[in-house]
Parts: structure tokens; sequence; C-alpha cells
């Protein structure tokens, strides 16, 4: 079909061509335009005085003028166009060779001719591809366009929004299921954690109250309650984000999977080192299939990152202490975490590890005086 | 399908181009009548396809067919319809089909309104204009293909630049396009009659009325760009001195004189070779700008399009376009027939001594454009030359020029008297001087407002004071009177009075007041004799983007004038904010707020201007367009009647 469109076009553009080829008519010449020309110009002038747009001698004066440029065109030596068979001939069958030949050639090179059109509505309205993710997302879309009080399609279509780096357009659609079908602890908490993911993992007032409200309809609300407890963590408050954890922790069930997630929190927040170093694997947060996408978050787990290679590098010096760039380089990382106890411990560590080397402790002593640490 | 047809359309209209450019060039090279009638029809068909073309692409634009890579890259499902068509033509790939689908218009209108022109010259021009088109296709096709295709196709775009989701853009680029490309009908007769190396009679005729066309397309183009970047850009601002604005005045500037030089030569027969030469820079500029704006050697607010790859391409096109002309002249030039003589003090005198003053506040803009671009080339410094350049070398070029054009309209054609001239402007001069004490007594200084003020009050009158005379003199009724006033007189003269209306609104903005302020609610602030307040901040939510807007009032001695809503945008797809300023227009002044970020105490930070008269810069320019529309509809053959003046000592110019 599009090939026949092709083929129509073609011939329409040869054609154009071809038509003033054939036709036999002969042609203006250039002094005959000229003459034309001044004596058009001199009528003009007859006619403006007529009118009364020139007065007489003004009129007189344009009309010399005009008939003299008229006499000279006139005296200019004639140049007949030719009407040649042959050139014709020729330059239509070049055309008819080259039109196709560019257009085809070139066309083959850039073109898409099986590529249907795709209109959006159309595409939407098709059948949708059991695999198609995005095109089943973008057709919830469509629909809540049209329908933005569906409050179930933003409740489906949230999660997908935050999965797809689409933070903003995932509160929004938390915020407006939670207002279409009335709030609950799991809306809530939901909202809060897109919020909270938005911030790049810090729990913001906003992300706050929503969890807030969460416990305050269902006070065993997991979600909330974990995430409670990392604000209470990121607020300093240290004592009171163990105590959460804890109660967190002997709530659960024993075979909750996001106990162990808890659990390394706990081991974070009081200072031991070694359940950290494994965290990678286990620290999957509560409600794992909402809570997976924490896993993006940019923020906490460059935290989770620092600790592990911090531990690791607490593990070597606790082997081998004759390395005063690297107690130097401990004692910062734990006062970066503002963990103030375990750089006391590790400047006083440093100590009795470099004890032979004078410089060496001058320089320690030096550090811990600049942060603060001193022990 | 459809679109696909029209990539094709695209590639045929390639083909019939460079069709339309050999077959008419060697058909009049041999003066084969057969040969050079195919111009005609290959012009139209060229057209054609590329409207086929060019509708494809809305069409796709229109339906989000994000199949296409320049949908997906410029469009959203949810853009409102109107930025669905407009973003066609706010990207790369779709402007540059605006600007060849603008040129082969200009080839059909060449082959459609041409009857009355010599076979070869219309041969030659249209074969001139199949290779401009032919290249710029080619262009296209090879390095900005807008139907370039994906499968499979995402299901969203990424949306248009929201600076450019406006209405403003809706007009704007498709006007400066019929403007910049308007001039390539003028450079292709100039080349044609460079390379038939005779100027017919009928040259002039042709040529005026397409620059004229071209040039009201021009500067409606530059005046609604200039007013869509005052209004979205939140800065107050008119004009920038930015390249990409710089780009469309040079065409703009040289378009002028040539306007003159042309009247002069269809008139008189005058400045032939002068008006050839104009012909050929003012569509050289014209490249010039294209080059800046689509190569991607400028990183301005014009923010689209950047690939060094298609920068080479342009560059190309332009050197052996705007070089051929140039050699073509160079050769071609010396053996032309010179037109008729004039003394020095006489109308085509004054037009001379106006093309000066023009070209040379062209070659200022063109320096301050390519200069920093050369420095920043050769030695990698980089320089911005902005409004104190361009202000100290063109305000005392645009002066002298704006008080001579009064008396040039008063100065009769080959001789004339200046003293005469000056006498009978009197009434023009003594309300300028008034004009200009009455707006020293009302805004005071600077001194440099109060005179240009004058100028354009005395531009204003003096435009309209030969039309008076003429209708003075007459004895008959006024109505046969006015009658005998030809159009084009009219037309003069309006245009006359619409710079001197843009040159006042440009005056008044040295009294214009600007304030920065943190602006609380419901508390005052004066802004020159007006007084805002905010009553209410709050967001809200447009189609494709999130907004918070100021509702602010705004009173004159207590009395509320107006409310506006100054707003931020934030456009989602794109995740890029843009301000919406607040604008009511009082009197012809108006008083414009921005907003910026908003502080945690409820307070907001705000640009707050005023600014008396500015409406007329803009008028102005309406006005100027009008008058040369009237122009434009005066069709007459005209000869220009030199006056039999008082036997004086003027010295007599040789026939």
């Amino acid at each position: 079909m599009i090939w026949i469109v092709f083929a129509l076009m073609t011939g329409a553009a040869v054609m154009a061509v071809l038509a003033p080829l054939a036709s036999r008519r002969g042609t203006s010449d250039d002094k005959v335009a000229d003459i034309a020309f001044f004596e058009a110009q001199i009528a003009e002038i007859d006619r403006d005085r007529a009118e009364g747009r020139l007065d007489a001698s003004d009129a007189e004066t344009a009309r010399t003028e005009a008939a003299r440029r008229l006499l000279r065109a006139g005296a200019a030596p004639q140049a007949t166009a030719t009407l040649s068979r042959k050139t014709p001939l020729i330059a239509a069958l070049a055309a008819i060779l080259f039109i196709p030949a560019l257009a085809l050639s070139l066309y083959f090179r850039l073109g898409a001719a099986e590529l249907p059109d795709m209109p959006l509505a159309a595409r939407l309205d098709a059948q949708p591809e059991r695999t198609d993710l995005a095109g089943a997302v973008a057709r919830i879309e469509q629909h809540l366009h049209e329908h933005p009080d569906d409050g179930r399609g933003w409740e489906v279509v949230a999660p997908f929004f935050l999965r797809t780096g689409r933070g903003e357009d995932a509160i929004h659609a938390y915020a407006e299921a939670l207002r279409l079908l009335g709030a609950t602890a799991e809306r809530h908490a939901a909202l809060g954690e897109a919020r909270m993911i938005v911030a790049d993992g810090k729990v913001t007032p906003a992300a706050k109250q929503d969890f807030e409200a969460a416990t305050a309809l269902d006070p065993a609300n997991v979600m909330a309650r974990y995430y409670l407890a990392i604000a209470a963590a990121q607020a300093g408050q240290k004592e009171k984000a163990i105590e959460q954890f804890e109660r967190l922790a002997a709530d659960a069930p024993p075979d909750a999977a996001w106990l162990d997630a808890v659990k390394a929190q706990l081991a974070t927040l009081r200072g031991e080192a070694a359940p950290v170093a494994t965290a990678p694997a286990t620290s999957n947060p509560p409600d794992s299939e909402q809570g997976r996408a924490i896993a993006a978050m940019p923020a906490g787990e460059q935290q989770k990152m620092i600790r592990t290679m911090v531990a690791r590098l607490a593990d070597r010096l606790a082997k081998n202490g004759d390395d005063v760039e690297g107690w130097l380089k401990l004692i910062r990382a734990y006062s970066v975490l503002a963990d103030t106890e375990k750089a006391k411990q590790a400047v006083g560590d440093a100590h009795k590890a470099l004890a032979t080397n004078k410089g060496d402790i001058a320089r320690i002593d030096a550090l811990a005086k600049e942060l603060g640490v001193g022990g | 399908m459809i679109v696909e047809t029209g990539h094709y359309a695209l590639v045929l209209a390639l083909a019939l181009a460079l069709v339309q450019f050999a077959i008419p060039f060697v058909g009049a090279r041999l003066n084969d009548a057969a040969l050079m009638r195919v111009a005609r029809p290959a012009a139209i068909a060229q057209f054609a396809f590329i409207a086929l073309a060019y509708g494809a692409l809305t069409y796709a634009h229109v339906v989000s067919d994000f199949s296409l890579v320049n949908v997906i890259e410029n469009s959203h499902s949810l853009k409102p319809f109107i930025y669905k068509i407009s973003g066609v033509w706010g990207n790369h790939e779709g402007s540059m089909l605006l600007w060849v689908l603008v040129l082969s218009l200009c080839g059909a209108l060449i082959a459609l309104f041409s009857a009355a022109i010599p076979d070869r010259l219309r041969a030659d021009a249209l074969a001139v204009q199949g290779l401009i088109g032919a290249a710029f296709l080619l262009f296209i096709l090879l390095t900005s293909n807008p139907f370039a295709r994906v499968s499979p196709a995402p299901w969203e775009g990424r949306d248009l630049n929201p600076i450019l989701q406006d209405p403003g853009l809706a007009i704007h680029p498709p006007l400066l396009y019929l403007g910049y490309v308007g001039f390539s009908i003028v450079f292709s007769f100039a080349a044609a009659a460079l390379i038939g190396g005779r100027i017919d009679a009928a040259w002039a005729r042709v040529v005026r009325p397409w620059t004229l066309f071209a040039w009201i397309a021009l500067t409606l183009g530059i005046a609604m760009g200039s007013y869509w970047a005052y209004y979205t850009l939140g800065w107050g601002g008119f004009w920038f001195w930015d390249p990409v604005e710089n780009a469309s005045l040079m065409p703009w500037l040289a378009g002028t004189a040539l306007l003159h030089s042309a009247a002069v030569m269809e008139k008189r027969e005058a400045l032939k070779i002068w008006t050839i030469f104009l012909s050929i820079l003012a569509f050289s500029l014209s490249l010039l700008g294209t080059f800046l704006v689509r190569s991607g050697v400028l990183t301005s607010v014009h923010a689209f399009a950047s690939d060094p790859e298609r920068g080479v391409f342009i560059l190309a096109i332009l050197v052996f376009f705007i070089g051929g002309a140039l050699a073509l002249f160079a050769i071609r030039a010396g053996a032309l027939p010179t037109g008729g003589l004039f003394a020095p003090i006489s109308r085509e005198g004054a037009l001379v001594l106006n093309n000066l003053l023009l070209s040379a506040s062209c070659a200022t803009v063109v320096i301050g454009t390519l200069y920093p671009l050369a420095l920043e080339a050769l030695t990698g410094e980089k320089i911005s030359v902005g409004a104190p350049f361009f202000n100290t070398v063109l305000i005392p070029i645009a002066l002298p020029l704006a008080a001579l054009m009064p008396i040039g309209q008063m100065l009769p054609w080959k001789r004339g008297d200046l003293v005469a001239a000056l006498q009978r402007l009197r009434i023009a001069f003594v309300l300028g001087v008034l004009a200009a004490a009455g707006f020293a007594a009302a805004f005071g200084t600077p001194f440099l407002s109060v005179v240009t003020a004058g100028i354009a009050i005395y531009l204003i009158i003096g435009g309209f004071s030969d039309i008076a005379q003429r209708i003075a003199l007459r004895t008959t009724s006024l109505w046969s009177r006015l009658r005998g006033v030809p159009l084009s007189a009219w037309g003069t003269s309006i245009a006359h009075a619409g710079m001197g209306l843009t040159l006042l609104g440009l005056a008044a903005t040295g009294w214009g007041v600007e304030t920065i302020v943190e602006m609380k609610p419901q508390q005052s602030y004066d802004v020159g004799p007006y007084q805002l307040s905010i009553t209410a901040i709050t967001p809200r939510n447009g189609p494709n983007y999130s907004e918070i807007y100021a509702e602010m009032e705004v009173r004159k001695n207590g009395v509320t004038l107006a409310h506006i809503e100054p707003a931020k945008r934030f456009y989602q797809a794109r995740k890029m904010a843009r301000s919406e300023a607040g604008i009511v227009t009082h009197g012809l002044g108006q008083i414009y707020a921005a907003i910026g970020d908003s502080h945690p105490d409820g307070a907001i930070d705000a640009r707050l201007y005023y600014k008396p008269l500015v409406t007329l810069i803009w008028i102005g320019a309406l006005v100027m367009a009008f008058g040369g529309a009237c122009s434009l509809a005066d069709r007459r053959l005209r000869i220009g009647v030199a006056r039999r003046t008082p036997a004086t000592a003027l010295p007599e110019a040789a026939e």
C-alpha cells in the first residue's frame, strides 16, 4: 500500500517536470519585456494625471523620463530564445531517471517504510502485551488523566512510579489514593516512605507526620514504626531510636523477614560493628513489597557502604596496628559518622599500638584535639 | 503510513529542488524556452511536497506518535494542543523543516507571481532558489532528520522546553523565518541579475515588494520575539543583545537599507549595483543568523540546538552561498550599467546617507556578535559584548539617523534645497523641543532619555509634515487632496512615525523603576507611582506543570487597578522551572512583577518594575509594519518625479 502511494508521488514529481518540457510555446524576450514595462509605466503616469494624483508639469517630466528609457530599451540588441527539439528530450530523460533514482536510493538509506504510524491513543487502546509494564503504566496514567478521581488507579500506579525514579509523581499518586480512598495506616506509611525516598532517605517533617498518622490509626504498623525509629536516629536521639527498634524486634514474629533489618539497625546504633559488616545482605527493611524500593535510597546506601568500609578498617588495625595513616583515617571516619565513643576508643587503641613512635602519637593527638575527641 | 509518506515527500522535494536548479539554469545558458519553463512547476511541486512532509510531522506531534525521535524529545502526551502544534518548530529539526518550507513557499510565490518578468531572469532566480533549497534539504535529511524513527516506541515523551511553551512561540519563529527566508527571493533575483549580466527594467519592481514583504515579517517577528522574551524570561528586559537576537537584527538593518535603496532604484534607476549588493547582504546575514542559531556555536537563552557536526554543514552552506554570491558580484558588477545620476542634496542623496548609517549600524552589530566568538575560537578567552558596547556605538548612529529621516522625506528627487526642506520642518522642530522640555519636567533625568524622546516626537510629527503640506498646497476638495497622496507616501510617513514611537518607548526605559524586594503578604510596596501587595501565595496544577503563584494587587492612589498572578512554574517531565511574569498595562506603561524563591516565613523574593511608555516599543513596530503594508499595497508603476526647483546654485547632474 505505502509503495503505491510512493509510486504515485514519484509520478507526480516527474510529471511536474515533464509537462513544461512537452509544451511548444515560445518565450518572452528580454527586450520585449523591457519595452512592455516602460509602456505600462507611461500608461500609469497618464492615468495618475487623469485622476489628479500628478499635476501637469510633474506628469510631463515623468513622461519624458519614461519615454527616454523606452527608447533606450528599444535600441538594445534583440536576443530571441531558441526552441530546440533535442534539448527538452534530453532534459526529460534525465528527469525521469534522476528523480526516482535519487529519491528511492536516499529513502532506502533513511526511511523505515515498514514502521506504521503509532498514535499514542491507538497504542493505548490496543490489547496490552503481558510483558509491557511501561505500556500498562502509560495506560493507567492516561486513564487517570481522564478520571482523576479513581483512587484505586492512583494506588496501583504509585509503586511503579517509585520504582522508575518518578518520586514526585509517586508522592502525588499516594496522596491522591489517600485522599480518595480514605486514610489507613498503610496508605499513610506508603506516602511517608515515598516522601522519604524523594528526600534521599531523610525522614522529612512531612514524612514524619505521615508515619505518625499511620501509627495513630494502627499502633502496630511495622513500616511506620520502623521509619519513625530511623527518624529518631537521624535526629540524633539515639536512645529513643534504640528503644523503638527494640520494641519492634520484641513484637516481631520470629520468622519476620524484616527482623534482620531491625537487628542491623540496632547493632549500628549500639556501635557493634560485626553485624553491620554483613548488613548489606540482610538489611532488607520491613514490609518487603513496598520497602524494597528503599534499596534505591542513595544516601542510605552510601551510609551503609561507609560503615562497612570503616568496620573493615577497624578489623585490619586490630590485627596489625602499625599504620598511623590507617588510624588517622579511622578516627576521622568515626568522627564523621558522629560516633564519638568509638572515635575516643580508637584514639586510645592507636596510642597503645603506636606507643614506640613519638611522632605518630603526636599526629594522632593533634587530630583528636582538632576533632574534639581527645582521649 | 502518514509519517513515512511525509518522509518520502521530503526526499522527493530534494530531487525536485536539484531539478529546479539544473534544468532551468542550463536552459537559461542555452536560451532554451522549454528548459527555462521547468522552473515554475518544479518550484510549486517542491513546495507541495515539503508542505506534505511538514503536515506529516505536525500530525505525528498532534497524535503523540512516540516512534519519532523528534516527537519523543520535544513532546509530551499531556502537553496542551496548541503547543503540540507549535512544538513542531520549537526544536532544531522541526524549525529547519519550517525554514525550508518557507524557502520553498518563496520559490512557489516567485513562480506564481512573476508573469511580467522576462523568462530568463525568472529561470535563473528560481534556479538559485532551488539550489539553496537543495542545500538545506540535504542538511536536514543527513544531519537533522525529523523523521528518524525508533522501535519499540516509548510511552511518553520528554516534553518541550518549558521556556518555549508559550503563545509567543506559536507566532514568533514562523514570522521571523518569513522575514529571514523572504530575503532569499531578493538574493535569488540579485544572483540571477549577476549571472545573466543584465538588470532588466522589471528587476527593481520585483525586488522592492519582496523586500517589503520580508521586512514586514521580520519587523513583526523581532517585535514578537522581544515581547516574548520580555514576559517569559522574567528579567523585565526586552532586548538582551544576545547573539540570537542580533542574528535577527542584522538582516533587519540590512533589509531596511535595501528597502530604501530599492525604492531609489525603482523610481530613479539609480543605485542599481548598491541595491544588488544589499540584496546579497540581507540574505547572507539571514544565513549567518541561521548558522549562529542552528550550529550551536552559541549557548544562550535560546535554549535549543547544539551539534558541532551540523555546525560544519551549515558553515559549508554559508560559505558556498555568501562566498559564491560575493565572488559573482566582484566579477560581474563592473559590467552592469550604472543608473541615473543625482546631486548630493536630493532624495537620493539622503537615502544614500541613510544606507551608510544603517550599514554602519549593521556592521556594529555584526562585529559585536562575531568578535566574542572569534576571540573564543582563537584564544579560548570568553568575553561577553553586551549593552554597554552596543549602546555606546549605536546611539550616536541611530539618533542622527532619526533626525535625518524627516529631512530626507522633504527633499525632492534628483536635486533639492536643504534650507527649504528644513524650513518646511520647523513645526516638527518646535514641537520636538517642546516635547523634550515637557518630558524633562515630567520625568527628569537621564538627559539621554529627554533628548531621545524629543527626537522621537520630532520624527513622528516630521514624518507627516510632507503629507500635511501636500494636502495644504492644493486647492481642490479635501477628499481629492487626500486621494492625491499616493499610498506609498502614507506608508513612508506611517513607518517613520512607527520608528518614532519605538524610539519614544526606548527613551522611556531611562525613566523606569526597578525594585528587588522580599515581599511579605499583606504588605504594600511602592513601585514608581504604584503600590503592589500580595494577597495570597498558592500552589496550583497545570496540565504538564505545577506552579506557585502570588495573587498581587496593583493600586494607584488607593484605587485598585488590577490583580496579577506572577508565577513560578515547574515542568515535571524536564525538571525545569520557568517564571511567568504578571503584567498590567496602564496607559502606555506597564507594571511588571516576577517572583522568585519563597522563604519559610511566607515572604517571597520578587522583582517589581514600573516601565512608563514601554508598550510603545512594540506598538511602534506594529505601526512600522503597517506602514510597510501600505507601501506594499501601492502597486503603481512609479517614477520619482524630479521637481524643477527654482534656479539655484546647486550642481547640475548630468543624465
